[in-house]
């Protein structure tokens, strides 16, 4: 039964009084900006070139349906996020399951890995661009030890694609490692005991056992990091800016050229306000399988 | 009720703590920029020799008149980004905007930066500027609709540096002459230039000049970075195979994948294949780097950046063996075909020191002021002709008097960038497209189109098309 307003003091007055402070925060610290950003949107302004914004009826929200640049740069995004995703939580699984066997020095261990976590995203990029330089880096120089293939990655759209996906994943495996390691923790370990004394396998204990009971923490390790990817700027940024060509011009370093390069301040704006609506639309579906997911595995 | 006496002290230390704490950090607010009586200006501009060289140099002029100069380096593609959202946020931090000519457009329309005729309203302060003293050729891209923006620094005129001793190396020159049927000499045209650098081009444990190389050595050395170095070293090529610089003034359409800035891409995409592996992540200093361990050579750069790291010995393995040459030629309308490149100091339109600005940067940039700037700088390409014809200056820095003398003498086509606000804007599409065409991302055809309906969708939302 629902608690009554009148229970939580005297009356209405004592709620607002209470509720106050949150709803400004919200009102001036969500709902504000997002409604700037939509009424920038509507508008014709260049931050530097025009003296005040423009109303330009839904001009910026139909260039958008025409632009081709935005619409590679979202695909690309997409590609990067859904690979990006899928190893990092392959990898922070396979991380999180050798932790949960308890090795020698198993919190040590896990100290050096979460440590590319906290690192901030830039500093993760020159590290990671300095490794793939072809003059000073480590990872051409052993290749070239090895008489492997002499790369330009970052001068070919693929190979400079491949290295933004490995500076992801190096960065945010220990995350998914950190969620899964935890709720492998939480596993009672009689289940273990006795599957085992039943002679199951290590596949079946894992198939079984781990997985239906981790399955709710996969999923948003999974959509964390799928969204965090595909908004991905920072070590774009600094690694590629964007190229070769285009080929790394996520929907970030998009948006961030036509409001911070070109000063397009009212059609960055209605970028943002398009790619906000898609991934609130993708959120709420997201949410809506998680749920289902819980409840068939009656957690 | 009483807290006990420790945890008032802890208390008490926090308190403390925090206050030293905020002492410290507003501190720099409460600088003046009248400290001790002196007037500082700041200057904002790139952490360069050539401007590290001129804050010094003001500096030491600046004393008895009571003005210092303070920098604030930011890499040199963010100041023109910094001085645009300043001056529009209204920020008034600044005096002094380091200015590259393909800025003036952008800022001067943003009203960033203040024109230095504003400045000339009398004969002394006209003096002072020595306009006449200006060699046009390298001073009319910091000009803009009769005004000048910036007081003129340094010029930056493109030239190539070639190798003199692999040109006249016996054995080089038999081979050449066997596969190419005529002799090895400076390439004059393109097509040249094509043949040397694929002819130079040369892995590790082949022979150069007899001897067996450890390190690959590469035909052309040019520098590809995206955010101007790139553009900056292509638009010559562009402008040398007749095509306009991204559009036509005349009419405003833009021509981004005219017929002949196809084959201008398509030349460059072509030469690309003799330049250093990686040469998309160079800047003209990692260029000429690459020149000066002795792995190059021919490089194709602002002379300034040639002349600062290749004739220095502690930098630069082929000390004496350069020499500088005009650009190749494409078409005989257009001889040496170049961009004028042009780097100055303007002043920042919120500036709250007009006059000492003023007073200072024509100080120091007055013939005698640059002499004492190139002491401390010897690649310094000056702007003025007392400062090119000047004794000392022929004596003492004869690389530069001797690369500006071949430059002017051979009277180079040299065409400016366009006075076009968004030119920053279409510059970055059009290099974007000549990246993706160098990495193999897409045809030249299909980036330039790409281009070009990108620059035509600029023009028509900025009214200049319909």
């Amino acid at each position: 039964m629902g608690m009554k307003w009148a229970a939580l003091g005297s009356g209405r007055f004592y709620f607002w009084i209470m509720a106050m402070p949150a709803v400004l925060y919200v009102a001036a610290w969500r709902l504000a900006p997002a409604v700037y950003t939509l009424w920038l949107g509507l508008h014709q302004y260049n931050i530097v070139y025009d003296a005040a914004p423009r109303w330009n009826h839904l001009a910026n929200f139909l260039q958008i349906l025409r632009d081709g640049a935005l619409r590679q740069s979202l695909g690309l995004s997409a590609q990067f996020a859904v690979i990006a995703m899928t190893a990092e939580v392959l990898i922070g699984l396979a991380a999180a399951l050798f932790l949960d066997t308890d090795p020698p020095g198993r919190n040590l261990l896990l100290g050096v890995f979460l440590m590319p976590m906290i690192m901030a995203p830039v500093v993760v990029g020159t590290a990671w661009g300095t490794l793939f330089d072809r003059t000073v880096g480590y990872i051409p120089y052993v290749l070239r030890l090895l008489h492997g293939p002499q790369l330009q990655w970052m001068a070919t759209p693929g190979t400079a694609m491949f290295a933004l996906l490995v500076a992801d994943a190096w960065e945010w495996a220990p995350l998914v490692t950190l969620l899964l390691f935890a709720s492998l923790q939480a596993i009672p370990r009689e289940h273990f005991e006795a599957a085992r004394v039943d002679g199951a396998s290590g596949w079946q204990l894992f198939r079984r056992i781990i997985l239906p009971q981790i399955t709710g923490m996969v999923l948003v390790a999974a959509g964390l990091r799928l969204m965090d990817a595909f908004l991905e700027l920072d070590k774009v940024f600094v690694m590629t800016g964007g190229g070769p060509g285009s080929s790394t011009q996520f929907v970030s370093m998009f948006i961030y050229k036509q409001a911070f390069q070109f000063y397009e301040l009212g059609y960055a704006s209605a970028v943002i306000t398009v790619l906000l609506a898609v991934l609130a639309v993708a959120y709420w579906f997201y949410l809506r399988s998680y749920y289902r997911t819980l409840e068939a595995a009656n957690l | 009720m009483l807290q006990p006496r420790s945890d008032r002290h802890r208390a008490a230390a926090g308190v403390v703590t925090a206050l030293l704490l905020l002492l410290v950090g507003l501190s720099p607010l409460s600088q003046s920029s009248h400290a001790q009586g002196m007037t500082t200006l700041t200057f904002l501009g790139p952490d360069f020799d050539e401007w590290v060289a001129f804050v010094k140099v003001a500096n030491q002029i600046g004393k008895p008149m009571g003005i210092q100069v303070k920098p604030d380096y930011l890499p040199w593609d963010d100041v023109f980004q910094k001085a645009l959202i300043d001056s529009k946020s209204g920020v008034r931090t600044w005096d002094y905007v380091y200015v590259y000519n393909t800025w003036v457009p952008g800022l001067s329309a943003a009203k960033a930066i203040l024109p230095i005729n504003d400045f000339m309203t009398s004969p002394a302060a006209t003096s002072a500027v020595q306009p006449n003293d200006f060699i046009t050729l390298t001073t009319a891209g910091l000009e803009l609709n009769g005004k000048l923006w910036a007081m003129p620094m340094l010029a930056a005129p493109y030239m190539m540096a070639y190798r003199t001793d692999l040109f006249a190396n016996p054995i080089e020159k038999k081979a050449f002459q066997a596969k190419y049927g005529y002799p090895l000499a400076l390439p004059q045209t393109y097509k040249q230039l094509m043949d040397v650098a694929q002819f130079f081009t040369r892995k590790a444990g082949e022979k150069l000049m007899g001897k067996t190389l450890d390190q690959d050595f590469y035909g052309v050395v040019l520098a590809n970075k995206s955010g101007g170095f790139l553009f900056h070293r292509y638009e010559h090529i562009l402008v040398a195979y007749g095509a306009n610089l991204i559009y036509d003034p005349k009419t405003m359409q833009p021509t981004v994948n005219s017929p002949q800035g196809i084959a201008a891409a398509k030349y460059y995409v072509a030469l690309h294949k003799y330049m250093e592996p990686g040469s998309e992540s160079l800047t003209g200093g990692g260029a000429e780097r690459i020149m000066a361990s002795g792995r190059g050579a021919i490089a194709m750069d602002a002379l300034d950046n040639m002349l600062s790291v290749l004739p220095v010995a502690k930098l630069s393995k082929v000390v004496g063996k350069i020499n500088y040459a005009l650009l190749p030629t494409q078409l005989a309308s257009r001889p040496h075909a170049n961009v004028g490149d042009a780097n100055g100091l303007a002043i920042y339109a919120l500036t709250q020191h007009r006059d000492a600005a003023f007073k200072l940067a024509t100080a120091v940039l007055n013939t005698q002021g640059t002499k004492q700037v190139m002491k401390e700088y010897p690649a310094l390409v000056p702007m003025r002709a007392s400062v090119i014809h000047d004794p000392e200056v022929r004596t003492n820095y004869a690389p530069v008097f001797n690369a500006m003398s071949t430059f002017l003498n051979g009277k180079p086509y040299t065409v400016f960038i366009p006075p076009l606000k968004e030119w920053v804007q279409a510059q970055d599409i059009y290099e974007q497209a000549m990246s993706a065409a160098m990495s193999g991302q897409q045809s030249v055809e299909d980036a330039l189109n790409g281009a070009q309906a990108k620059v035509v969708a600029l023009f028509k939302r900025q009214g200049y098309i319909k």
